[in-house]
This record gives structure tokens, sequence and C-alpha cells, in this order.
């Protein structure tokens, strides 16, 4: 147990792994927060630059841009309403009325707090319960994937967005785009049309930029010239009556983020939908109502996807299987350091297992000090005129397309898709549930057929399966109450419901 | 309602059936495990909920009593449609003459077209941004960007 402390203590003692934990927490949160940056990207980026240091120094740097950028993302979604990230969709939605009504520093305050919180919790997480929670992860098979996939796209599509229809539309929409190139599975082309750049499939991040970026910049070219609401940026340390006030939320979400990080393939981004959903339900009487600026509504999200980071590192380390695409590149840098992630790294190597455990918590003591401090620069972004902004971010955008994979068609693409978010935003839909089905449609697709495979390609088989096993039964519950709440299902149900009883009668 | 959501429903209804048919090519219904089958599944939830989208949008048509905003300026206003062949022309002459002169150029002329200050401004604001995207891009980052055929 001793020896643990020491190799705990390993990245507080040692002056430039704490140096290399700083810098690649304060990229990460710049990093996360520049709309078509990504933490993925530069995780990867980082990977090839640090192969020949020693393996703590380059997963010191790694981790600190995970931890800064999966809180960065928020800075963006409160301040500009564009989330940096995919795990800040949910944080825009009430981070962005906050920052209106003048209270955007108070709003980045808080989410750092409950960021931190988060991420401490998600560590504690995964250093105690690390054996217990992977035994459970290990108990989903292909059935539960496909049905917590199905969860996470319909709950955003009916978080946000005028209607249900239209938020199933994008989702729907988003997993046909996240089908595009070869099957996986057989190789069999879908949707390339004979064309050798859509044989590779789309990735996400091109999509993303699309939407998110140069969409919004394009949606945002009505408000050019017309005066901006100065964001207030006065106090951001939170009072202690908000952080007491909100504890019990943030603890909630956190608990909720380390379970989903822990799922694999499920990362920060569902972890805060699902949080955003719990607080949403959970707040009876919310001061201000969720969407127009609830702080239950800033919290949940940025406590959940902070916590998933510590969460995603469980299945990581003790399967070696990926949390999320980050955990995923964290992978590949063990490999390349000779380490084998799976059952056997805790054994052999426990001194890797408990330096990460404590790398992560300084990473985010780091957050909690960057994240209050140096917001008065990052608001300059902010005052910065539209006018200058717009044709900064289709740059940065091409720039972030380009950069994935040294691909000038990526930049079309994503003009392309930036277009057609355009449009759909101007008809009242939104495009979260679209990314989501783009990034979780390929997992989707391999673990629905698994599950038909595995039922012998027998429809009842198959359907039967989802209410025999305890885990799936309570997914498919989950499933279709989700649903029954959102359509009018319900009601036509009711009314055959009330016309039979009328019969018997 | 917005203008002209009809016409935009009823193409992505269009659009919805299309995908339906394309995922049906892909391996059609031979096996409940091919790969067309879940792009088949998505593309029907799109036929459904095109199909809600749309019986709403009628609905409200017909609810609606005062004559609806005209489409065009709505969904088309000036600004997008110079700003958007700016973007293009952006795209296709960086392979040509590198990002960052094709960059520079774009970031001219919307600037220009939106901000309306005078030059010596839009050359500076112009400058500055050119230069901070190639130190960390290029620099920092050490992304490798297109220089340009025309210079090779």
């Amino acid at each position: 147990m001793m020896e643990a402390f020491g190799f705990l203590a390993i990245s507080f003692s040692d002056p430039y792994l704490l140096f290399l934990t700083a810098v690649g927490t304060l990229a990460g949160i710049y990093v996360g927060a520049v709309p078509g940056l990504s933490v993925t990207m530069a995780a990867s980026i980082l990977i090839s630059f640090t192969f020949s240091w020693g393996v703590n120094e380059a997963l010191a740097l790694i981790a600190g841009v995970y931890v800064g950028g999966v809180y960065g993302g928020s800075r963006t979604a409160i301040l500009l309403n564009i989330p940096g990230a995919p795990s800040a969709i949910a944080t825009a939605l009430d981070g962005y009325p906050l920052a209106k009504k003048g209270l955007a520093g108070e709003a980045i305050g808080l989410s750092t707090v409950m960021s931190v919180m988060g991420g401490l919790i998600g560590v504690i997480a995964l250093a105690i319960a690390a054996p217990a929670i992977s035994d459970l992860a290990l108990m989903f098979n292909s059935r539960d994937y496909l049905l917590l996939g199905l969860i996470g796209i319909l709950l955003v599509g009916t978080l946000s967005g005028e209607s249900f229809a239209k938020g199933a539309f994008c989702g729907a929409l988003g997993v046909l785009i996240g089908m595009i190139g070869l099957d996986p599975m057989t190789a069999q082309a879908r949707f390339t049309f004979g064309s050798i750049n859509l044989m590779g499939g789309v990735p996400y991040v091109v999509a993303m930029i699309g939407f998110f970026g140069v969409g919004e910049a394009l949606y945002q070219l009505d408000l050019v010239g017309k005066a901006r609401i100065k964001q207030k940026v006065s106090r951001i340390i939170p009072s202690w009556r908000d952080v007491k006030k909100y504890l019990q939320i943030g603890l909630r979400a956190s608990g909720i983020g380390t379970i989903i990080g822990a799922l694999p393939g499920t990362g920060g981004d569902i972890a805060a939908l699902l949080a955003y959903d719990d607080a949403k339900r959970a707040t009876k009487n919310p001061e201000i109502p969720f969407g127009e600026g609830a702080k239950e509504g800033l919290i949940a999200p940025e406590a959940a996807n902070n916590a998933a980071v510590g969460g995603a590192f469980i299945p990581m380390l003790t399967l070696g299987i990926p949390g999320d695409a980050v955990t995923a590149i964290i992978i590949g840098a063990l490999f390349i350091h000779g380490l084998q992630p799976g059952p056997l790294l805790l054994v052999n190597t426990p001194h890797l297992f408990w330096f990460i455990v404590g790398n992560l918590a300084l990473a985010n003591l780091f957050l909690l000090i960057f994240g209050l401090t140096g917001i008065k620069v990052f608001t300059k972004i902010v005052e910065c005129p539209r006018a200058i902004l717009i044709p900064l971010i289709v740059i940065l955008s091409a720039l972030g397309a380009f950069a994935i994979q040294n691909n000038p068609i990526h930049i079309y693409w994503t003009l392309a898709f930036g277009i057609v978010g355009y449009f759909l935003k101007k008809f009242g839909f939104q495009v979260g549930p679209i990314i989501l089905g783009v990034i979780l449609g390929p997992m989707m697709d391999a673990n629905y057929r698994r599950a038909m495979i595995g039922a012998r390609g027998d429809v009842s088989d198959f359907l039967l399966n989802f209410v025999m096993n305890p885990i799936s039964l309570v997914l498919s519950v989950g499933l279709v109450l989700l649903l029954l709440s959102q359509t009018p299902l319900l009601g036509w149900v009711r009314g055959i419901a009330a016309g039979k009883g009328d019969k018997t009668v | 309602m917005h203008p002209g959501e009809l016409v935009f429903s009823a193409c992505l209804l269009a659009f919805s059936v299309w995908a339906f048919w394309q995922s049906y090519a892909i391996s059609g219904l031979e096996s409940l495990f091919g790969p067309g089958v879940f792009p088949m599944l998505a593309s029907a939830v799109m036929i459904l909920s095109g199909l809600a989208i749309l019986a709403r949008a009628l609905k409200e048509r017909r609810l609606q009593s005062d004559d609806p905003e005209p489409v065009l300026p709505y969904l088309f206003p000036l600004r997008l449609i110079t700003f958007v062949p700016l973007m293009v022309a952006f795209a296709a002459a960086m392979p040509w003459i590198g990002f960052f002169p094709s960059a520079a150029l774009f970031i001219l002329a919307s600037i220009a077209f939106l901000w309306r200050r005078n030059l010596v401004w839009t050359l500076a604001v112009t400058a500055i941004s050119v230069v901070a995207i190639y130190v960390i891009f290029r620099l920092v980052f050490q992304v490798v960007l297109p220089s340009g055929v025309l210079w090779s």
C-alpha cells in the first residue's frame, strides 16, 4: 500500500512532470475551447511528438491535455454557444443563456469547480472501484451497447430542438453519415458512389467541425453588426452558497459520468447528456427553467464529462478496451512504450497504474488553478467583432478538417456539412443528434449485427433476448419509456385502452 | 412555422426515401445481419420522422392565418450568398496558391465585406490573424499545410 502511495506521488514530486502536466492542462483548455480543434486530434499529434520520451513524461502531457480539453469545450459553449467539443453540447444549453444574462463569469467559475469535483471523483473511482466497475462492464453484451447508443441519440434528440421528430430525424441522418465507407465486417462499400475518397468514411471530426464550426458561422452571419451582448465576466470564483447548494446535483452527475465513462465506447459526450437529463428530471422547481440558464443544467454535464475521464481509464487499463476516443489513442501510446494494457497491466506494472491515478488528480488540481484564472484573456475572443470572428472560424475549421488526415477533400466536406447545418438550423433542427449519430452509428451497427448473429438471424429470438437478460431488460424498458414519453404513442395507447374500456362497460 | 418549412419537409422526406432505396441496394434483405440492414433501419426512422415533420408543417400551415414571411430573403440573405462563394473560392484556391496566401485573401475579402472599416484596419487584422494561425498551427502544432503547386 505504501508502495502505491509512492507511485501516486511521483508526478507531484518531480518538477519536470509537474511542469508537463501544467502545460498539458493549460494547452488542453485552449485546444478544447477552440471549435475545430479536438482533444482527440491534439492527443494524436502529441503521441507522434512524444514517442521518444519516457512513458511517464508522455502520459503526463497527454493526461493534462485530456483533462483540460474535456473542460475547455465548456468555455466556448458558455461564451459563444459553440460547444468546443461534443462533451460540451449539453453545457451550451444552459451555459449560453447564463452568459447572455451577464453571468458568464459565474457560469465559468461554477463549471470549473464542478468539473474539478467531477474529475476528482472519477479519479477516486478509478483508484478504488476499477475492478468492480470493469466486472459490471464485462457483463454488457452487444445488445446492451446497441440499446445504450439508441438511448444516447434519442436523449440528445429530446433535450433540445423544436420537436422529437426533428431530433430523431437528425440522429438517424447522423447514423447514415457514420455508415459511409467500407463496411468493417464485410468490406462492402456503403454510400460511396464509386468515390475512393468516400471509401475511408467520413471522420466524425470533419462532420463535427462542419456542423458546429462552419454551420454556426454561417448562421451567425445574420447577426453581424448587431450589438453583441457584452459578456460581463466580473466574479469568477463561485459563491460558497452556490457550491453548497448544487453539491448534490454535482455529486450525482459525477457518479453518472464515472459509470458512463467506464462503459467502453461511451465517453464524456453521452455522460454529459445523460447527466443533464437526469438533473432536469431531478430538479422539480429550478429557480430558472432549464434551457434558459438553469445552473443545474450547467453543473450536471460539466461534472459528468470530467468524471467520465477517470471512468474511461477503467476499462482501458483493466481490460484493454478504450472508454472513448482519447483513451483509444492513449492505448496506442502505451503500446509504443512496450506496455500491454489489459488485465495484466495492474499486476505487472502497478507503478504505471498508480502513476496515472496520481497524474490525473494533479491535472485536475491544475484545472482548478487555470480554470479560475486567465478568463479575462480568454474573453477577449468574445469581444472580437463577429465580422472578424466568422472568417476566422471558417479558417480554423478548414485547418482542423485538413489536419486530421492531410486530405484537402475534407475541407470541402466540412464546408458542405456547414451549409447543410445552416439550413437545418434555419428550420429548427438541432445538429447535436447528427454528431452523436455519426460517432455512435458504426458502434451500433456492429453491435446490432453481433446481436443478430448471436440470435442466428431469427427475429423472434433477437427480440426475445432484449427482455430475457436483466441488464438488457432494464435498458429496453428505459428506451421504451423514453419513446412513450416523447411521442404521441402514449396517447394512442391510452386512446385504445379507453376505447376498449368503453366497449366493456 | 418557419418560411418555406413545407417545401423543406417534403425535400427531407424525398431524401429519406432515396436514402432507404440506396440502403436497400447495399445488400438487400438476403440476411438480417448484412451490411445494408442497419442503414435501412436508420433511413426508415428518417422516413417516419420525416412524415411526422411534414404532417406537423401541414397542420401549422392550415392554422396560419397571416401571410408567411417571404422565403428567399429568410433562407438566402445577401451576406450568405456572398460569403459561401468566398468560402468555396478559398478551398478551391488553396491547393494552387497554398494555405496561407489563400487564407489571407479569404480573411481580407470577408472582413472587408462584413466589417466595412477602412483598408488599413482590415489589412492589419488580416495580417495579425494569419501570423497567429501560422505560429500556432505551423510552428507549435506542426500541421503540414499545402504550400501551393503554383510555387513549386
